[in-house]
């Protein structure tokens, strides 16, 4: 009972250490709205602050981040699921769902392993050798040698495999992981205003003018208009 | 002559006699390997490594598959805890390199305090501003 109870404890520290503060009220974000007993706010993260805010290259790695805070009208709790949030990018776009910190931080790290050659790093050099010799006697017969001789072999290399790129370890997607989770909106029951960062797969160019968030967690679905950060 | 000067000599021309040489006046020529000692003129290029290596002398020096943290613009006085051991002050920790992996960085001066998680990875510079931290009066 007594450890069930620490370990409960220990939890509730663990999730109320993630997400970022939230901001005043929602009407501090470029897009907000209220439904369902929530007020959800939001706000695309331009990439130069994107830069600055994580250690992790997302933006270089292909994800938009979104600020995101949920406040819950009245003291109301809520159940908060980071798979509760979709994006849609332009007006006809696809939808996408958030990613979650492990998944960027494996896919990171591989991007930045060093490549291995393709096939193997041993290379094969043909050589061929034709020559005219003259001069010299045959031990065997004593008699004076010339005329064409020929040589065929093969030089073999072995080289060493590149040297890793940064953040490429596993103490960095180890690193890269807990950031992403630290900063992550976070999940789980709450009557609280919380806030932090969601991020998603990167559209196509053409349609990074406008996105459109919605949560579907609400009692009905809350959308937002979100518009592209200026560059 | 100098006991100092005799033991240079001794080294120096100790391994002259097992091989082949001559003499030209003042000048000895000969063949054979060098193994009685270090000559003067021998050159280790790591003899003076860590001297040499970005931050050594901070205490946080570079080594392979670590990360840089540049601490841009703190007061000059600052002192700089990293997971609450003193690291020194922060005019003379202006890069320091860390193994990867999440730090508390503390910068303390008078009565003021910041504090900020920082993610360092490798072959990575992390700057860290304090308009980024949070004041704790």
């Amino acid at each position: 009972m007594k450890r069930s109870a620490l370990l409960v404890m220990a939890a509730g520290v663990l999730w109320a250490a993630s997400g970022i503060r939230p901001r005043g009220s929602g009407t501090d974000y470029p897009a907000h709205e209220t439904a369902g007993g929530v007020t959800i706010g939001a706000a695309v993260i331009p990439a130069d602050q994107v830069r600055k805010a994580f250690a992790t290259d997302l933006h270089g790695g292909g994800y938009v981040v979104l600020e995101v805070a949920v406040y819950p009208d009245g003291g109301k709790e809520i159940d908060l699921a980071s798979g509760d949030f979709m994006l849609r990018a332009g007006a006809d776009g696809e939808i996408v769902r958030a990613a979650s910190g492990s998944a960027i931080a494996a896919a990171l790290q591989r991007k930045n392993a060093p490549r291995p050659a393709k096939g193997s790093n041993v290379t094969l050099y043909p050589a061929a050798t034709i020559g005219y010799e003259s001069g010299g006697y045959d031990s065997v017969t004593g008699q004076r040698r010339s005329g064409l001789y020929t040589a065929v072999g093969v030089g073999v290399g072995v080289g060493q495999p590149p040297p890793p790129g940064p953040a490429a370890t596993d103490r960095d997607r180890n690193t890269m992981q807990q950031e992403l989770e630290d900063k992550s909106l976070p999940e789980g029951k709450t009557a609280q205003p919380v806030a932090g960062y969601l991020y998603f797969p990167k559209p196509a160019a053409k349609a990074r003018n406008s996105y459109e968030l919605t949560y579907y967690g609400a009692a009905r679905q809350i959308k937002l208009r979100l518009p592209a950060p200026a560059k | 002559m100098t006991l100092r000067t005799a033991l240079f000599s001794v080294v120096l021309w100790t391994p002259l006699a097992a091989h082949p040489h001559f003499h030209l006046g003042g000048i000895v020529a000969g063949a054979g390997y060098w193994h009685g000692g270090y000559s003067p003129w021998y050159y280790d290029p790591f003899l003076f490594y860590p001297v040499y290596a970005p931050g050594y002398h901070t205490g946080f020096g570079y080594r392979p598959n670590m990360g840089a943290v540049k601490i841009e613009g703190p007061d000059k006085d600052a002192w700089v805890y990293l997971d609450g051991a003193l690291a020194g002050r922060a005019d003379k920790l202006k890069q320091i390199w860390l193994d990867p992996g999440a730090y508390e960085l503390e910068l303390r001066s008078g009565d003021r305090r910041a504090k900020q998680k920082i993610y360092v990875l490798s072959g990575k510079t992390l700057k860290v501003t304090p308009e980024l931290m949070e004041a704790r009066p």
